[in-house]
């Protein structure tokens, strides 16, 4: 890819220093081909269950686990939710497309009028507020029962977040979530590269580390060890904690424009939300 | 490799820090007291925090350096609020310096 790119820079002059950087579709490849390389035994879909993909021992406790999932009831009670109308007699299913069904394909996505990342949870509260209801927290909870039961409703359609490359403000968010995950923080200084790219698959303390391709396919996910169903930002500041970083607050432009990058890269992967992890 | 190169850097740069602002509030200065200490290491935080990344045990120390102090253990809060300052200054530094190094742990590109 350098090869083509070193060219068309010299051509380009000025754009030069804004395209050296590789784009969203070159850095998912990039992505595909490491991991297919690191891991020739695990067919791409199978990446969209994290570590599941290539511990056979956990695999075989988490296949147990789904036959009761325990994030059944969070599917149930977020349908409910969404389908109980607001105040003024509107509901969640007339803010978006499709009725809101089989939608989280396409999320987040870029507002272009607004300038920012639109997250899934994002859109549920502008829904609300738009309604005259009251947001609701973003990691647990209500907001994330109805993220899960719309992440259901979405199983099976293909991730398909884009990144406009005509849009300046979509490509610098998608760039800016992109160096998050790159950049060293906390006094453990790691990025997020560091254990999910660098170190995938080896073991940290009980689990081994899932790869950054199929991260974003299967959120909200119940996790035995928070004993109810959270956001992917919820994990987000769990692994932000785990270097002795202070986590960042929960829908921030830097947690939003990470999960842009984070879901542009699982592109492709079948949606498998929700999900239940350890 | 790339790790330790990153470290020295944050060192470094932390140190230089620490040169610079010697003049007004310095760690070693054994006259400094617990107000002083203590603001300077509030202050440092909430430059990190203006960055967008502090540490995450850094409150805590910073707590402990209160209630030492409360409890009449002045050596103590003050030891505790300077080391809350220089966590401060490395996160700091760390968020500058990796404002560039980032690029250096671009292992796919
Ligand atoms: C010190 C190593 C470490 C760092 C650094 C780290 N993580 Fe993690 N992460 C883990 C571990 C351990 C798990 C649990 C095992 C797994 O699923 O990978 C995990 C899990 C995850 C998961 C859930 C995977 C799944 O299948 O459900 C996501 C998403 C994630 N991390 C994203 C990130 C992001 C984004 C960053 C940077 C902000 C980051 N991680 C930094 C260790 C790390």
């Amino acid at each position: 890819m350098k090869k083509i790119i070193f060219p068309l820079c010299l051509i380009g002059g000025l754009l030069c220093g804004l395209t050296a950087m590789a784009g969203p579709e070159e850095d998912r490849l990039a992505m595909v081909e490491y991991y297919s390389d690191r891991f020739p035994d695990v067919p791409l879909q199978e990446f969209a269950n994290g570590l599941y993909a290539f511990d056979t021992i956990a695999r075989e406790q988490w296949i147990e686990m789904e036959d009761f999932p325990p994030y059944e009831i969070a599917i149930e009670d977020g349908q409910a939710l969404f389908e109980t109308p607001f105040a003024n007699g509107k509901s969640y299913a007339d803010c978006f497309e499709n009725g809101g069904i089989g939608v989280k394909q396409n999320y987040p996505y870029f507002d272009t009028d607004a300038g920012e990342v639109v997250t899934l949870e994002l859109a549920i509260n502008h829904c609300r507020e738009a309604n005259d209801e009251e947001a609701l927290p973003y990691m647990i909870g209500p907001l994330a029962e109805i993220s899960a039961y719309m992440a259901y409703t979405s199983r099976g359609n293909e991730m398909a977040v884009q990144v406009p490359s005509d849009n300046t403000g979509a490509v610098a968010a998608y760039a800016a979530g992109k160096q998050f995950y790159y950049t060293r923080r906390g006094q453990l200084n790691f990025a997020c590269s560091s254990c999910h790219i660098q170190s995938a698959g080896l073991k940290l303390r009980a689990d081994r580390l899932s790869t950054t391709l199929g991260q974003a396919t299967h959120w909200p996910v119940y996790r035995s060890k928070w004993g109810e169903i959270g956001t992917l930002q919820k994990r987000f500041a769990e692994c932000n904690s785990q270097v002795w970083a202070k986590p960042l607050e929960a829908q921030s432009v830097e947690y939003r424009n990470l999960e842009y990058f984070l879901s542009y890269i699982s592109n492709g992967l079948e949606l498998n939300g929700p999900g239940s992890r350890r | 490799m790339i790790r330790k190169y990153a470290f020295v850097t944050i060192c470094i740069s932390a140190l230089a820090g620490c040169g610079q602002e010697s003049s007004d509030s310095d760690i070693a200065l054994p006259s400094a007291t617990f107000a002083e200490s203590y603001a300077a290491a509030e202050a440092a935080l909430a430059a990190a925090e203006a960055n967008r990344n502090a540490w995450s045990k850094t409150d805590g120390i910073l707590e402990q350096s209160k209630t030492a102090y409360d409890e009449g253990r002045t050596d103590d809060a003050i030891e505790l609020a300077n080391e809350a300052r220089l966590q401060a200054e490395l996160a700091l530094a760390q968020s500058i310096s990796q404002k560039k190094e980032w690029k250096a742990n671009l292992v796919l590109e």
